[in-house]
């Protein structure tokens, strides 16, 4: 990257909170927010639980009126951009020169189910148009253009779990070339029983009696994934332009990459390859500069076990390693963001979250399991996707 | 970021061409390729015309594997990536592939995964009888990673999702990553296989035609549905000169934005569409008036064919009848996450040619949308530079611009 790309605003929707303040606070002391699901059944599943945002209020974050036509997850979207664009001071600026990009995996599920259940028990006459553009892949960033006026590009990418950290990159991607002068990008993933049944069925999530179904990362007890919700949106833009208009920096993106491993045996390989790519400045090797690495453990037997030897790998100096997927559930098309947003909430507050329900860690490298003050300059955010796509952002203390 | 983008590579698949010469043979022959067999509809559903690849030949593109595991949406768009990169005659062997990216546009992804019989059946009934194959098939970004996969690409690999324009926008992106230097290869375009919520949604909001669609046409009743795939294989010039690839054009810039205002309806007077022009006409460096084939989104609905073409007159001004336009959605209807795809092959291969596709069914053009409409079929003429519009769901629009290459 020729140029640093600044930080600006933050949007959170999480169950650990609507605000940095809260995720912080919360995600700091470790609070276990996974509860039983009841908004579908889980009688025939053998996971059970899951990380619901429970206490969310559109109508506090959402200024059009009317509201029931959007579904969950684009009103997740709509308030998780909108809280990073007020919290950039972006409201007055040129909004033809405002963008937003979107990751998500599974964007759209809830109102496709929807319309289709309506069509198989009523016929094509009780299929609603204002339920219709829901199940378009791409309503909520288009929703969130509207309700915050951006007309500078717009889309949803999608690279599976990774899609938030990629939306990311793409946001990146358009101020480099100067294409927009700020960019609202992030991701956003609801909890939807397709997807629990689906990942249930694979036997990818944690599951059994009491405290044996429970997501976590990198210890030797992990038995799954567990599964969350959220929006995590970021305001994008220059340091120049932040410097101008006299906002306040969080964190500054120095570097990126991206790949796909197209060949199931190279899993650990691809993703060094993509850290080695992002760990490379301008000619200069960070690897030794790096004080924390968020990873994305996930509670899975296998990819855990791949992460923490690439990472064992890439490093000599044994860096801090975080996870936040036992606070807040794997995120799927969300996750890579809210990798993102830890890593920008570190660097702010000079200190490092620790990875919850972390007890005896597979391997000997400097997993954090309690909160941690210390000297937070440079951080190698990561996400990834078993399909095969990576991605990596390299953050640094503005 | 002053690197040179030329394509070297396409294929594309409708259903009035199984393959990209079938199909490009058709298109200038002004043929169509609806058919009234729909997989999902019964006697009850008011529409049936549609744009269904009948004779997809899956087996000549995909290994069985391939055909087993994949959602139709993924399979088409490997079959026209297939066909992109063998025309390319790229050395898979050779040639990093660290370093070739791959960027797919669609609308609808994979639904028809979960739109087919046995799992809408046991969804409902039996949970634990659906086939796992379902879930896995359910999957957007297998539609990119099939093509990456299939090759060995190891290059960025993702989904595009800008609806309607998705396909377009791929495109646009692809040019962004060989400048950004993230890659010296991109494969880009859309796919999109017919599936049952496209017909579900826009019969809700009374978008559907009953006959052949007639963009811009007085009698016109809306979009037919339809579905394939078009793939470019983009190169930077330095990288197609080094290997001796054979260049079939430059593609010179791209512009996106948003009209940020209706979730189904675009801004009709044109404001949106024509700055959307006037930003790609200055990212390539090319004057209006060079503009000498423009392929057209051409849905066929009042909106977006009154958007289209105020959009023209207030960006070419006293000009607006000297591009010829013609919109292919009149031959193989509306193909969504596709049609940028489809028509960014189809400018190509207007340039490669020198002949202009036809616009078909129209006989009588609706008073205040009159443009200079091909409606001659192999249609010679000194075609230098093509200018490709898409407008997605959402208000996203997408303008892609090719230029002959000397």
């Amino acid at each position: 990257m020729d140029r640093a790309i600044a930080i600006t605003g933050l949007g959170i929707i999480s169950n650990l909170g609507f605000n940095s303040q809260d995720y912080w606070e919360n995600r700091k002391s470790k609070q276990n927010k996974s509860s039983e699901i009841t908004t579908f059944d889980t009688a025939n599943l053998k996971a059970r639980k899951a990380y619901p945002i429970s206490n969310f209020e559109p109508k506090a974050f959402i200024e059009r009126r009317f509201i029931k036509p959007l579904d969950q997850v684009t009103k997740f979207c709509i308030s998780g951009s909108g809280m990073a664009i007020k919290d950039a001071k972006l409201e007055n600026t040129d909004k033809t020169r405002v963008g937003l990009v979107a990751g998500s995996k599974y964007h759209g599920i809830y109102s496709i189910f929807n319309i289709k259940e309506t069509y198989h028990q009523g016929g094509v006459d009780e299929v609603s148009p204002v339920f219709f553009p829901g199940t378009v892949f791409n309503a909520s960033g288009a929703q969130a253009a509207i309700e915050w006026k951006l007309t500078g590009p717009n889309c949803t990418v999608n690279t599976g779990m990774a899609s938030g950290l990629t939306a990311i990159i793409k946001g990146v991607e358009y101020l480099l070339l100067d294409k927009a002068t700020a960019m609202i990008s992030g991701g956003n993933e609801m909890l939807f029983e397709y997807t629990m049944n689906k990942y249930d069925r694979l036997d990818r999530l944690s599951c059994g009696e009491n405290d044996e179904e429970q997501c976590r990362p990198f210890d030797e007890r992990r038995n799954g994934m567990m599964l969350g919700e959220g929006a995590c949106y970021f305001s994008l833009e220059s340091t120049e332009s932040a410097q101008k208009r006299q906002v306040p920096v969080y964190a500054e993106i120095i570097n990126y990459s991206y790949n796909y491993n197209p060949d199931e045996d190279s899993i650990c390989e691809s993703f060094i390859d993509c850290m080695q790519q992002a760990l490379m400045v301008n000619g200069e090797k960070y690897n030794e500069k790096i004080d924390l690495i968020v990873a994305d453990g996930c509670g899975d037997l296998q990819l855990d076990m791949i992460m923490a030897k690439a990472i064992q790998a890439t490093f000599n100096h044994n860096p801090f390693i975080t996870s936040n997927k036992g606070c807040l559930g794997h995120t799927l098309g969300a996750s890579g963001a809210f990798n993102l947003l830890d890593g920008v909430l570190c660097i702010q507050n000079q200190a490092i979250l620790p990875v919850q329900n972390l007890f005896d860690p597979i391997l000997p490298i400097n997993f954090v399991t309690e909160f941690k003050e210390t000297t937070v300059k440079n951080v190698l955010i990561t996400s990834f996707d078993p399909d095969g796509n990576n991605a990596c952002v390299l953050l640094r203390k503005a | 970021m002053d690197k040179k983008v030329v394509v070297t590579g396409y294929g594309a698949l409708a259903c009035n061409g199984n393959n990209t010469d079938t199909f490009w043979d058709a298109i200038l022959n002004g043929k169509d390729g609806y058919s009234d067999s729909h997989r999902y509809i019964d006697s009850e559903f008011p529409f049936k015309l549609c744009g269904l690849i009948n004779n997809f030949e899956a087996e000549k593109f995909l290994t069985h594997d391939e055909i087993a595991s994949l959602d139709r949406s993924a399979q088409l768009g490997l079959a026209a990536a297939t066909m992109a990169i063998k025309k390319s005659e790229l050395n898979i062997n050779l040639i990093d592939k660290r370093r070739v990216a791959v960027i797919m546009g669609s609308t609808c992804g994979t639904n028809l995964a979960v739109e087919i019989k046995d799992f809408v059946k046991n969804w409902y009934t039996d949970r634990e009888k659906v086939d796992t194959e379902n879930y896995t098939q359910y999957n957007h970004s297998s539609i990119p990673n099939a093509i990456s996969k299939k090759f060995g690409f190891k290059g960025v690999s993702y989904l595009e999702g800008t609806a309607c324009a998705s396909g377009n926008h791929s495109i646009g992106e692809g040019i962004d990553l060989i400048k950004l230097g993230k890659a010296d290869v991109v494969i880009c375009g859309g796919a999109e296989a017919l599936n049952l919520l496209p017909h579900l949604g826009f019969n809700s909001i009374r978008s559907l035609a009953s006959k052949k669609c007639a963009p811009f046409d007085k009698n016109r009743e809306g979009i037919v549905i339809g579905e394939g795939s078009g793939v470019l294989v983009l190169e930077s010039e330095d990288h197609a000169k080094a290997r001796g690839g054979n260049i079939y054009a430059f593609l010179k810039g791209w512009s996106a934005n948003c009209d940020a205002e209706n979730i189904t309806s675009p801004i009709t007077d044109g404001t949106r569409c024509a700055q959307l022009i006037d930003i790609c006409l200055a990212n390539a460096g090319v004057n209006r008036n060079d503009i000498d084939y423009i392929s057209l989104h051409g849905t066929g609905t009042p909106k977006n064919d009154e958007t289209e073409a105020n959009a023209l007159r207030l960006s070419f001004g006293d000009n607006w009848m000297r591009p010829n336009v013609s919109s292919i959605k009149s031959m193989i209807g509306h193909t969504f996450g596709a049609a940028g795809g489809i028509e960014a092959v189809i400018s190509v291969m207007a340039i490669q040619d020198q002949k202009m596709p036809p616009q078909i069914n129209l006989s009588e053009v609706q008073k205040g949308l009159e443009l200079n409409f091909v409606t001659e079929t192999q249609k010679a003429a000194a075609i230098n530079n093509v200018l490709s519009l898409s407008f997605g769901f959402g208000g996203c629009n997408i303008a892609t611009l090719f230029s002959k290459y000397n």
